[in-house]
C-alpha cells in the first residue's frame, strides 16, 4: 500500500512538471524571443539566456518523463 | 490572404506568446483561442480556420483525440501538433491521428512559423529533435507500434475515448457533451466496450484504463 502511495505521488510530481512548471518556462522561451524580435542589438545576451532555460526545459522534461509517461505511452514500455 | 489559426493551449502564457510570434508574420492570423478540446471541435465547426496549432495535453479530450474529432467534421484542416513529450509514442499518436507536424515546445524554438508555413503549402513536419530520435529508433527496429496496450487492440478510437473519458470520472451524459453525440450512444458504448473487454462495471473499465496507461489518476488523487 506503502509503496503504491508513494508510486502515486511521484507520477503526481511528474505530472506537475509537465503541465505546470514546463509551460511556463516555454512561455518565458516565447517572450524571450519576442524580446529578441524587438530589440536585434540584445540577441547574443538573449541567445545566452535561451540556452540557459533550454537546458533547464530539457531536465525538466526528462525527469517528468520518467515520473509520468506520456498519456500515449503503452503499459509495460 | 493570411491562413486562419486557431490556437488550443489551456496555458494562456503560451497562447499569448505564440500570438504574438504569429502576430509578426504577414501570412498567418489568429482568429480563434481555445482552452479545452471541447471549445476546440465547436470553434472548428462554427469557424472553419484553416489551421489548428493544438496543444498535445489538454484537459478533457487531449490533443490527439481532439484532432480525430476536428477533422472528422472539417477534414481540410491542417492541424500542427504542439507538444511538451518528445517521446515516439506520443508523436505516433499525433500523425496517426492526422495531425500534419509534430512541433517539440523548446524555449529556443524558431521552428514554430517555419512549421506553420510548411503546413499551409501542404506539407508535413516533425521538429528535428523528434525526427532525429525517430530516424534512430527506425534503424534500430524497436519503433513502438501500438498506440495502447494489447488488451485494448480490439477497441474503436471512438470507443478509446469513451473509456478514457469515463475512467476520468465522466458521466455518460458529460463524454455526450463532450464528443456532441447523443447520451444513449455513450451508454451503447460504455455496454460495447464491457463485453469486449470482459468487465462488468465502471470500476472496471478505470482499472483498466489506468493499467493501461490509456489515462492517469487525476491530480490530487495520490495518497497523502
Amino acid at each position: 500500500m506503502k509503496r503504491e502511495s508513494t508510486k502515486d505521488q511521484l507520477r503526481q510530481a511528474g505530472a506537475t512538471l509537465h503541465d505546470e512548471v514546463a509551460p511556463l518556462l516555454a512561455g518565458a522561451g516565447l517572450q524571450l524571443q519576442l524580446l529578441r524580435m524587438d530589440h536585434p542589438a540584445a540577441t547574443a545576451q538573449v541567445n545566452e539566456v535561451l540556452a540557459t532555460l533550454e537546458a533547464a526545459m530539457d531536465e525538466v522534461r526528462k525527469l517528468s518523463q520518467q515520473l509520468a509517461p506520456s498519456p500515449f505511452t503503452p503499459a509495460g514500455s | 490572404m493570411p491562413y486562419d489559426v486557431l490556437l488550443v493551449d489551456d496555458h494562456k502564457i503560451m497562447r499569448d506568446g505564440i500570438k504574438a510570434i504569429l502576430g509578426r508574420a504577414d501570412d498567418f492570423r489568429v482568429v480563434g483561442e481555445a482552452e479545452t478540446g471541447a471549445d476546440a471541435v465547436q470553434f472548428v465547426k462554427k469557424h472553419r480556420p484553416d489551421m489548428v496549432l493544438m496543444d498535445i495535453g489538454l484537459p478533457d479530450l487531449n490533443g490527439v483525440e481532439t484532432t480525430v474529432e476536428i477533422l472528422r467534421h472539417h477534414p481540410d484542416c491542417r492541424i500542427v501538433v504542439l507538444s511538451m513529450y518528445d517521446d515516439e509514442h506520443s508523436v505516433v499518436s499525433a500523425i496517426r491521428s492526422g495531425a500534419r507536424a509534430f512541433i517539440l515546445k523548446r524555449a529556443s524554438d524558431t521552428d514554430l512559423v517555419d512549421a506553420l508555413r510548411i503546413v499551409s503549402r501542404g506539407g508535413s513536419y516533425l521538429s528535428p529533435q523528434v525526427s532525429d530520435r525517430l530516424l534512430s529508433r527506425i534503424q534500430k527496429g524497436d519503433l513502438e507500434s501500438k498506440p495502447a496496450g494489447a488488451v485494448l487492440e480490439h477497441l474503436a478510437p471512438r470507443e478509446l475515448q469513451v473509456l478514457r473519458l469515463v475512467a476520468d470520472g465522466k458521466t455518460s451524459k458529460e463524454i455526450a457533451v463532450i464528443l456532441d453525440l447523443r447520451e444513449h450512444t455513450i451508454r451503447s458504448y460504455r455496454k460495447t466496450m464491457m463485453k469486449k473487454l470482459g468487465v462488468n462495471n465502471v470500476a472496471g473499465l478505470t482499472q483498466l484504463a489506468l493499467s493501461t496507461g490509456l489515462t492517469q489518476l487525476p491530480r490530487g488523487a495520490a495518497a497523502e
